[in-house]
């Protein structure tokens, strides 16, 4: 109970801060953005753009698809780095860290708090980008039935259960960014460096994914399934990728997230 | 309050499982099956006399054969053109009711290409334009069969293979192996002749139904396969309707690919001649070369041709005249600037000694 008190109020404490309020609102931006360049400039031609560009004006619900594609590889990651990166060592670097453990708040439990309201954060930008594009989309292009990668359409209700299901997935990708970005937070005292280094190290995991020399390597660095969130969008829906991408992530949030904790529970807290 | 030290051990334990675990899975699931014996010749026999099965699975095929590397893969593209099956993996996802209906789902990132078959209609869908084809195609020929389409199914492949065993083939079994969870006995073809660039084909065969389950393509003294196309999972049984007959938008606009257009596709390519015979044999198609240089670019998904020959190949010239040269693990082109193309499992220098063959000649 006090867990979950602890939890929202250091999620609220997140998204008070102006600075994040100011990430959310870009993000938003792009979504609306990109919408608008559709609507303005007409249907985009085969090949052009991003995936999913062209059926914008088909419905308006590809537009979240759309915005989620352009934000996933550096956006919403970034996004996620400057919350995660912000989290231990911004507390140390203000020298309120020392307070906080001074009050019998366990160190374990203060970390879990820490990313659970990261993941949070992470999740919020996702659905975030999700509902703008699917609003946006409805206003500006036509809605109904919704037509699948495999060629077949299912209804719009379906459509939105599919798009939750997406927002879902990189709300699960972005938590290993989170996982990332505290134990990165929990080796400095400088939260910009902390950030940084986070938003760094996922630019480096996508530039070795993109290395086809290390195609060995790929199917294990937790950006490489990332567009995975596709696989919802077949007929039937395609559960091996997904299910991969999942496992992956999961090997790499309990590896960050032990690593994390043993830096937590063993630092010198001096400020 | 545990010691320091202790503390970071359990990082490590977890890492060390988490990597030891994906390092020890794929020998935990391949583990080789006990079957009865059997021989080579019976093995052959079942295969050719199995029926086909109703089924539902997901094929990976995988082409390693020593080409440049090729742009291709990115998000949104056709997942079935031709420069993402000359290298890397494909995977796509198979129906079949055993009689006249399939489908072959070919997935991409954030794309798919489908080719519905019901008797003697084909359809191919392509998310990357959002386009239906429609072909009229002789029935009885499998689904991937048809021009531009992939060779993807074990069963088609391995049909190929088992075809053209002859006199200048030795054909043993190999041992038992474990495919897409599934008991299968090996049979491995083996070519005579030294000169071939194919050291040794392996056909898994699934041990209760007698349908090839994995092809193996090895060249001359490599221990990892050129191409493998497999099963990596597979359940018999008829699928539902919705899954082996999408509904496809068959609205207007709906490509007609008339049969006359297929055999133009297909190559307005004459009948090739064959130099030499069994794994050296060496094909010569006449004209083809011109028309390899003057083919439609831009098409949908597909790579520029000339721009992809020019990518892959190095120029050559010789007694024969000149042109470009392919070379890979498994297979030698030779593109003739006199329109021929000479193509084999041979090295370069048997394909231009094919090329001054009297019966080679433009």
């Amino acid at each position: 109970m006090g867990d979950g008190r602890l939890l929202l109020s250091e999620f609220l404490l997140v998204l008070r801060r102006r600075r994040n309020q100011v990430l959310l609102g870009l993000l938003a931006l792009v979504t609306v953005l990109i919408g608008v360049a559709v609507d303005v400039s007409g249907p985009a031609r085969d090949g052009e753009g991003p995936a999913f560009l062209r059926s914008i004006t088909d419905n308006g619900l590809f537009l979240s698809f759309t915005a989620l594609v352009v934000s996933l590889p550096v956006f919403l990651p970034l996004v996620v780095s400057v919350v995660s990166g912000e989290s231990i060592a911004g507390e140390a670097s203000t020298g309120t860290l020392r307070y906080l453990l001074v009050v019998p708040v366990d160190r374990t439990r203060l970390l879990v708090v820490k990313l659970l309201s990261v993941v949070l954060f992470g999740l919020l930008a996702a659905v975030l980008v999700a509902v703008v594009g699917a609003v946006v989309g409805a206003v500006l292009f036509p809605i109904g039935e919704l037509r699948l990668l495999s060629g077949t359409t299912v209804s719009y209700g379906q459509g939105l259960l599919r798009l939750a299901g997406v927002a879902l997935y990189v709300a699960a990708v972005l938590a290993t960014v989170a996982a990332l970005g505290v134990f990165v937070s929990t080796l400095t005292e400088v939260p910009i460096a902390a950030m940084a280094a986070t938003a760094l190290a996922v630019v480096l995991v996508e530039v070795l994914d993109a290395v086809p020399q290390l195609s060995a390597l790929h199917p294990w660095l937790f950006t490489h399934d990332w567009l995975a969130f596709g696989d919802l969008l077949r007929d039937p829906v395609s559960v091996a990728g997904l299910g991969h991408g999942l496992l992956v992530q999961a090997c790499w949030d309990a590896v960050l997230v032990t690593l994390a904790w043993a830096r937590m529970t063993t630092r010198d807290v001096t400020s | 309050m545990m010691r320091t030290a202790v503390r970071w051990t359990i990082p490590a334990a977890v890492a060390t499982a988490v990597i030891g675990g994906s390092l020890a899975w794929p020998s935990l699931a391949g583990a080789a099956p006990d079957l009865a014996p059997t021989t080579a010749a019976d093995l052959m026999a079942d295969v050719a006399g199995s029926q086909a099965q109703a089924l539902s699975g997901t094929v990976e095929q995988t082409t390693d054969i020593g080409l440049p590397q090729l742009p291709s893969g990115a998000a949104g593209q056709d997942p079935a053109s031709l420069t993402a099956l000359l290298g890397g993996t494909t995977t796509a996802r198979v129906w079949s009711d055993g009689a006249e209906r399939s489908r072959i789902a070919v997935l991409g990132s954030l794309a798919e290409t489908d080719v519905v078959r019901n008797g003697a209609d084909m359809w191919t869908w392509r998310s990357g334009t959002g386009t239906v084809t429609h072909a009229v195609v002789p029935s009885g020929r499998p689904a991937a069969a048809a021009p531009g389409q992939p060779q993807l199914t074990p069963a088609q492949a391995a049909d190929q293979a088992l075809a053209a065993v002859g006199p200048t083939t030795q054909v043993t079994l190999g041992s038992p192996a474990t495919v897409a969870g599934r008991q299968a006995r090996t049979l491995v073809l083996e070519p005579k002749d030294a000169a071939s660039l194919i050291g040794r084909v392996v056909i898994a065969v699934d041990a209760a139904t007698a349908m090839p389950l994995q092809v193996q393509v090895f060249s001359r003294g490599s221990a990892e396969p050129a191409v493998q196309t497999g099963f990596t999972s597979v359940s018999f049984g008829a699928p539902a309707a919705s899954e082996v007959a999408p509904a496809l938008p068959l609205g207007s606009a709906v490509e007609e690919v008339t049969p006359q257009a297929l055999q133009a596709q297909a190559g307005t390519v004459p009948q090739p001649t064959v130099v030499g015979s069994g794994w050296t044999s060496v094909a010569v198609l006449r004209a083809a070369g011109a028309q390899l240089g003057s083919a439609p670019s831009g098409a949908a998904g597909a790579a520029d041709p000339t721009a992809l020959l020019k990518a892959m190949s190095v120029p050559v010239s010789g007694a024969y005249g000149s042109g470009r040269l392919i070379t890979s693990s498994v297979f030698s082109a030779l593109v003739l600037d006199d329109g021929r193309v000479l193509v084999g499992a041979v090295p370069a220098p048997e394909l231009e000694r094919a090329a001054m063959d009297a019966a080679a000649q433009p």
